[in-house]
């Protein structure tokens, strides 16, 4: 395939598989509650999110190690452990609000609660993953995922006010509310720098053979790819700002988001967004449960592939297998979907460190990447965004919970 | 360290008057929510098997609101 | 070359160019008045439980009554050190997949695998 359709097709698949639950609930309040002035936070963890991984398709390509491979291998089982339990455990709770993200999607199609959707949902999971290829989950997917773009255009039919909107690129202190404000922003960051996404994404690139001729393929791929993608959840912001702020809507429930659409876009509105839920969060759970497997199989050095057989690559195969009911058994507990998503979100801020911090170091370790380390400006971009993105969780967290 | 925690943990606890402000913000929100979802049906946009879902909604989240303010007031 | 940084937790490659596990130890040979020599490494087992903790490890064996599924792999057979260590084995005849066989095993009965 020539390297131009490549890059197209990465580009696309970057937008298409963008949205989620956690982005568009994220997103969905963060508009509701505070107009356009969260934007800047969206900005702030897409431009991180486009860097990390960057780094990560740099790291496969050089390397040839997944970033679990070279963390195993450059900290020692002990060191990994720790990313390896921490991005196990954030990555399951997420696994869980996507799996309810598509069951909610159907219950609001079809009224049926969304319990009763756990299992056809998990099995349809579970199938695509046992008998699918990578490309097909890579691509399929998130070329699906392209209806999301019925946000942007919610979003330009709203008609929002640019200047307003440019406002809320800086970051502002809020007016009102500040713990749920700091709360809602780490949420964002959490819901654009999920760490499952780098997992996928350097997997990605070992399984697709690249090397280091794809470096410049990689960096538009990573930029363009997460940068659009961003654009379509602050379309989720605008028509949430448009819709509910103006009149005082505080979105506490995923029943109040479709209307975001419905509004500007009519019966079609509707349909779009019950769409754009079930094929975001199915896309990203497969995506997740597949990471989970890469995580635990690279650290641990066993045989690994989506594109292999599941007898070619059993204990791969079996994680996935295992991962997906344990994370329905969440869902089926009766959890509020939303409440489940927007925690997670901040749980993954919180734990951005323990991700990051390895992969820098990788990242400047010439044994690796060779002539390809990261420059100070990527390096102190992703350090300062994580950094504050844990502290600044580690208060807004309990302050939610405790104070709600 | 312990006592840092309860510390930290009884400042973040907010004071019944606001808690009865969040549950009436609560509860407003949730107002506007009905009158836009009437809004919505009227013009037809989305489907009553929805709308019921909506409703239901509205009513388990208003009555949790109310009894919280209910909890605030006789503070 | 450096054991930890060269050998230790790096990924095994069989001679199919097979996964077959991560170095989880090296087993070295203690000679006289000679300095210290790489006799093998160690795939599996409760290997690298006693890297992690040295009382869940001897837990661990107590429970299963021994070392777990070892393969010691001479350092002979070592063909390669680079990107991964390559050696001359056949990753299905060795102990280091006992777990993936007996994966395999469970997932058999699963239509389509």
């Amino acid at each position: 395939m020539s390297k131009l359709l490549e890059i197209a097709l990465g580009v696309v698949t970057g937008i298409g598989g963008f949205l989620e639950a956690g982005s568009l609930a994220t997103a969905a309040q963060a508009g509701a509650a505070f107009g356009f002035r969260l934007v800047w936070a969206l900005a702030l963890g897409t431009v991180c999110l486009a860097f990390m991984v960057e780094m990560a398709g740099r790291l496969a390509s050089v390397s040839h190690h997944t970033l679990p491979d070279a963390m195993r291998e450059r900290f020692g089982i002990r060191f990994f452990l720790v990313p390896l339990v921490t991005v196990a455990l954030v990555s399951f709770l997420v696994l869980a609000s996507e799996i309810g993200g598509v069951c909610l999607a159907l219950q609001f199609a079809t009224g049926v609660p969304l319990r009763w959707w756990v299992a056809p949902v998990i099995l349809g999971l579970w199938l695509f993953l046992w008998k699918g290829t990578f490309g097909m989950v890579e691509k399929g997917a998130s070329l699906l995922g392209l209806v999301t773009i019925a946000f942007v255009v919610g979003a330009l039919k709203l008609g929002p006010s640019p200047a307003e909107l440019a406002a809320g690129l800086l970051p502002s202190l809020p007016g009102h509310d500040p713990a749920k404000y700091w709360f809602i922003a780490v949420s964002i960051v959490g819901a654009s720098v999920s760490p499952y996404l780098f997992y996928f994404y350097s997997a990605g690139a070992v399984e697709d053979g690249w090397d280091e001729s794809y470096l410049g393929i990689n960096r538009i791929v990573a930029g363009g790819g997460m940068a659009f993608g961003g654009g379509i959840a602050a379309a989720v912001l605008v028509c949430a700002a448009m819709v509910l702020h103006s009149g005082g809507i505080q979105v506490d429930r995923y029943e109040q988001i479709p209307m975001i659409l419905s509004s500007p876009l009519g019966r079609w509105g509707f349909r779009l967004f019950v769409a754009s839920l079930a094929i975001g969060c199915f896309g990203a759970a497969l995506e997740i449960a597949l990471a989970l497997a890469y995580l635990v199989a690279q650290g641990l050095g066993w045989r690994w592939g989506e594109s292999l057989q599941p007898r070619q690559a059993a204990r791969f195969a079996l994680v996935y297998t295992l991962a997906l009911p344990l994370a329905g058994l969440v869902i089926v507990t009766g959890i509020d979907p939303l409440k489940l998503t927007i925690f997670s979100m901040a749980l993954t801020a919180l734990s951005l460190p323990v991700t990051v911090v390895p992969l820098l170091v990788l990242m400047n370790d010439p044994q690796y990447l060779g002539d390809h380390t990261n420059g100070w400006l990527g390096n102190a971009a992703v350090l300062a965004v994580s950094v504050v993105a844990c502290v600044v969780a580690l208060v807004a967290i309990p302050l939610q919970i405790f104070g709600g | 360290m312990a006592l840092a925690c309860a510390l930290v943990l009884s400042a973040c606890a907010r004071s019944p008057a606001s808690q009865a402000a969040d549950a009436r913000a609560s509860l407003a929100s949730w107002d506007s929510t009905l009158a836009l979802l009437g809004r919505e049906r009227a013009r037809g946009t989305l489907p009553e098997k929805f709308i019921a879902q909506v409703l239901r909604a509205a009513a388990q989240e208003k009555a949790g609101a109310e009894a919280r303010l209910r909890a605030a007031e006789a503070r | 070359m450096l054991l930890g940084r060269d050998v230790l937790d790096q990924q095994v490659i069989d001679v199919a160019g097979h996964e077959m596990g991560k170095v989880d130890g090296v087993g070295l040979e203690l000679r006289d008045g000679e300095p210290a020599r790489v006799a093998f490494i160690v795939i599996g087992g409760t290997t690298l439980l006693w890297r992690i903790h040295a009382g869940l490890a001897r837990w661990a064996e107590r429970r299963l009554g021994g070392e777990g599924h070892r393969a010691r792999i001479p350092w002979q057979q070592v063909l390669k050190i680079g990107v991964d260590v390559k050696v001359d084995v056949k990753a299905e005849r060795s102990r280091a997949l006992h777990w993936e066989r007996w994966a395999r095993h469970v997932i058999r009965r699963i239509p389509g695998s």
